[in-house]
């Protein structure tokens, strides 16, 4: 009983996306599956402890989550290690950097710095991409155990544009070439006219995130992106391993 | 975290106890020290704990459990329908470039500001805040900038009751905060020289989206090298910036 309900708040929780902004009632309850008169009776329960917050008739994720969820520790670690280099990237560049995170089979963007002068990118902090697309998640993949390759394989390829990788073959291809070259470089296989470079970042000998630069095909110049955002992701390594020794 | 007290006959009240047991300086915590935390009997606590890690709001390890990492993943999200931390950014990176200080995006919840973004360089300033952490509005250029916007029974609330003191610098007396507070709200920017850690300066002005105050941002540094009043036409303007383009976005979003 007690399961159930703290499972349909976090179907509740669950509905929100990067996408979505505030739900209405009806809308949330479309989403959850959960009935609507206990979408209005546990709502106006999540309302009360701050886990949501009504916005006119509509509900939205609460800043107390906002801050439970600064709490976590690997996430919040990486970032912090990761946002000072980020900056001196997006300083040099002008372009947008992104940090992201591997979740299952999707890379996850924990941070987005850009500026004024940057391309236009649709990405949103917590937005989420399918791992095998991104430069983030191909830097990720190429230094992952080669189950997380498999698992790709088995769920099959989504094709964000016409250039999206879409055979075994050629991810494979693009992950021995990552790992030769040290960066991953995605050309418009998230987005026609959009360009990604990455790097991984590592704890100790393990993968847990990448950094990119991205702007619009014309303006990438892979030779002046990838020494300086090589050197960030070494710089944001060896920051990880002084946090993971002292704690 | 806040002191709110939850109602630990539910369901629900007894999930954010356990969630705000977790602070700032752990990773993991155990049973025993849940138990010790929240002043929940063992075996209701682990029942609940067993429900939470279900539903992925914790994580098991073996020394106990650990916030689990979908709430990173939920938190960013409420932070980014409030669309203000992504129209703030750009504004925030153009102030890190002018200043090279720490700048900081803040928002009013009860009597604390809560900071929903810190972005800094390497050289930033040692400020107590944090990414989702909390000040006292008292102390602070955001809370007192906040503060001075805000409704008059927030500020009396405040004014009426004790303001505890974090340094020698620190606006004990309501009496002379009051007056800050009347000279902030006609000036719309505030100042705070070392009231919330010694050695820290800073200047925040309100962002306004249409006639309410949403936010405010600031620019923090050191006592020795950062001269707040020489910064007020920056913050001012990236603040107005925010505010205008806010407003621009929620006429188009009615549309």
């Amino acid at each position: 009983m007690n399961a159930s309900l703290l499972g349909k708040v976090r179907l509740l929780l669950d509905s929100f996306d990067a996408e979505s902004g505030a739900l209405s009632l009806t809308e949330l309850s479309r989403r959850s599956g959960v009935a609507k008169a206990t979408v209005y009776r546990l709502a106006g329960e999540m309302v009360q402890i701050g886990l949501l917050e009504r916005v006119g008739t509509d509900y939205r994720l609460g800043l107390r989550l906002f801050e439970l969820g600064q709490l976590v520790p690997t996430q919040r670690i990486i970032r912090d290690a990761a946002v000072p280099f980020m900056q001196d990237l997006h300083t040099l560049t002008l372009e947008t950097v992104h940090l992201a995170i591997r979740d299952g089979l999707d890379v996850m963007f924990v941070e987005k710095i850009s500026g004024h002068r940057s391309a236009r990118l649709p990405s949103r902090i917590a937005g989420r991409l399918p791992i095998e697309a991104t430069a983030t998640g191909k830097a990720i993949l190429a230094y992952s155990p080669s189950r997380v390759f498999d698992e790709v394989v088995a769920r099959g390829f989504a094709p964000l544009t016409t250039r999206t990788v879409a055979s075994a073959l050629r991810l494979r291809r693009q992950l021995d070439r990552v790992r030769t070259e040290g960066f991953a470089l995605e050309v418009e296989e998230v987005g026609i006219g959009m360009t990604s470079i990455a790097v991984p970042v590592f704890t100790g000998s393990m993968v847990v995130g990448a950094v990119s630069v991205t702007t619009t095909t014309s303006r990438m110049n892979v030779g002046r992106v990838a020494k300086p955002l090589t050197a960030a992701g070494s710089n944001i390594s060896r920051a990880l391993r002084g946090v993971a020794r002292s704690a | 975290m806040s002191d709110q007290e939850f109602d630990r006959t539910t369901v629900l009240g007894k999930v954010m106890m356990v969630l705000h047991a977790f602070t700032i300086d752990d990773s993991t915590l155990s049973l025993a020290e849940l138990v010790r935390r929240t002043s929940i009997p063992k075996g209701t606590l682990h029942r609940v704990l067993t429900d939470m890690v279900t539903v992925r709001m914790l994580d098991r390890t073996d020394a106990g459990y650990r916030l689990g990492g979908s709430l990173f993943e939920l938190g960013m999200r409420a932070s980014v329908e409030r669309s203000l931390l992504e129209v703030a950014i750009p504004f925030m990176e153009d102030l890190y470039v002018r200043t090279h200080e720490t700048v900081h995006l803040g928002v009013l919840d009860g009597t604390e500001v809560v900071y929903l973004s810190k972005i800094g360089g390497h050289r930033q300033a040692s400020a107590p805040s944090r990414i989702g952490g909390r000040m006292p509005v008292h102390c602070t250029a955001i809370g007192k900038v906040l503060l001075a916007h805000a409704d008059k029974a927030l500020r009396e609330q405040v004014l009426s009751a004790p303001l505890p003191r974090y340094t020698p610098r620190t606006i004990i007396l309501p009496g002379p905060l009051r007056t800050q507070l009347d000279r902030i709200a006609a000036e719309r920017m505030a100042y705070e020289y070392e009231e919330s850690a010694t050695g820290i300066v800073c200047v925040a002005a309100p962002v306004r989206e249409s006639e309410d105050v949403v936010a405010a941002i600031s620019v923090t540094g050191p006592s020795h090298r950062f001269r707040p009043d020489n910064h007020t036409s920056s913050v001012r303007a990236a603040a107005e910036e925010i505010g205008a383009t806010l407003a621009r976005r929620s006429s188009l979003l009615r549309k």
